[in-house]
């Protein structure tokens, strides 16, 4: 799943880097401090933007025609398999309504959230950026992703609810 | 010449490790969005990408110096050797095959495919400008850590203006990009 070879990292078929989760936390603080509440707004739709592009690779990896229901539950599957090499905490997919286009997301051990923990905000605004981009572009849906528990809030894990637009 | 030879990431279950401080994943058009959106959002996204980079590579820095121990001062004594390690170390990262050019008078380093402008050329986007600002503010941490002194590190070239590689110079005694 990761191949590093000389300046090279590719994961799941896709360049990468690897850096410090808190290369992004220390970019937020500064984004935070300029614009307030807006540095959400900015994460959120890098995330959503970068997996929009990234999403079909990830679709063809898993191979799985997108037709029926069962079909998109093993193709979700797959993705978020792929999403927990990814070393920044562990997923799980814990609610698919393919009819209302409904889900719930969890995070276990948000990277993004560990330095907040105790200030009782919720904190992974790119990972739902992500969420609903990832997610959005394997189903064809316009869809947008909500943060409703975060470790930094005192919760046990972060949660996602993911909803068409 | 390396210092010592050592396996740089580690995994440990699905979590990836640099010199035990944890590491994550982000594909490279994360990098480019994130950029893209503070370039339309805030005054100065290079001079947060570059503090960003800055930081977050001291970090590891300090992650190695604990790593090494006692044996870290004899270790690092020799600074051509210590950032040949390094440059080894940040060739496992993916921000592109780094080679230190010169390390006299001043440290120039080279990058090739450069994580941080290879968008710009798949996308046929050329800058004015160089636009590795993390990467420079990553080479900025290292060398000031390395130095032991403050250092600011200058992007030459860049890819996404049209160059075969990206290169950065190492400035003493100044903070400017």
């Amino acid at each position: 799943m990761v191949s590093i070879e000389k300046g090279l990292v590719v994961v799941a078929g896709e360049r990468s880097v690897l850096i410090p989760p808190s290369f992004i936390t220390l970019l937020q603080d500064k984004v935070m401090k300029e614009k307030g509440e807006g540095w959400r707004k900015i994460s959120y739709e890098a995330g959503k933007k970068a997996l929009e592009e990234i999403a079909p690779t990830y679709k063809m990896l898993v191979m799985i025609p997108r037709t029926s229901e069962t079909s998109k539950k093993k193709l979700i599957d797959g993705v978020v398999e792929i999403w927990s090499w990814m070393s920044c905490g562990r997923p799980e997919v814990t609610k698919m309504n393919f009819k209302k286009n409904r889900f719930a997301f969890r995070l276990h051990d948000s990277v993004l959230a560990k330095p907040y923990v105790g200030s009782g905000k919720m904190m992974c605004d790119y990972f739902s950026g992500v969420i609903a981009g990832g997610f959005g572009s394997l189903l064809g849906a316009e869809l947008k992703c909500k943060e409703v528990k975060c470790i930094a809030h005192g919760d046990e894990f972060c949660e996602f609810e993911i909803e068409g637009v | 010449m390396r210092v010592f030879e050592v396996e740089y990431i580690k995994k440990r279950g699905k979590n990836l490790f640099i010199f035990g401080k944890q590491i994550v994943v982000l594909d490279v058009r994360g990098l480019y969005h994130m950029k893209k959106e503070l370039e339309k959002s805030v005054e100065k996204p290079d001079e947060m990408l570059y503090e960003a980079g800055r930081l977050s590579l001291m970090e590891i820095h300090e992650s190695l110096v604990a790593s090494l121990g006692a044996a870290a001062e004899t270790i690092l004594a020799d600074r051509e050797s210590a950032l040949d390690m390094l440059v080894d170390a940040l060739n496992n990262l993916g921000l592109g095959e780094i080679s230190v050019l010169e390390f006299k008078p001043e440290i120039k380093f080279t990058v090739k495919h450069s994580a941080g402008a290879q968008d710009y050329v798949n996308r046929k986007e050329i800058s004015e400008h160089p636009v590795c600002y993390a990467l420079s503010g990553m080479f900025s941490g290292v060398c000031e850590k390395l130095l032991q002194t403050p250092v600011a590190c200058k992007e030459t070239k860049c890819i996404a203006c049209g160059d075969e590689v990206c290169e950065f110079i190492i400035q003493n005694n100044a903070r400017k990009k």
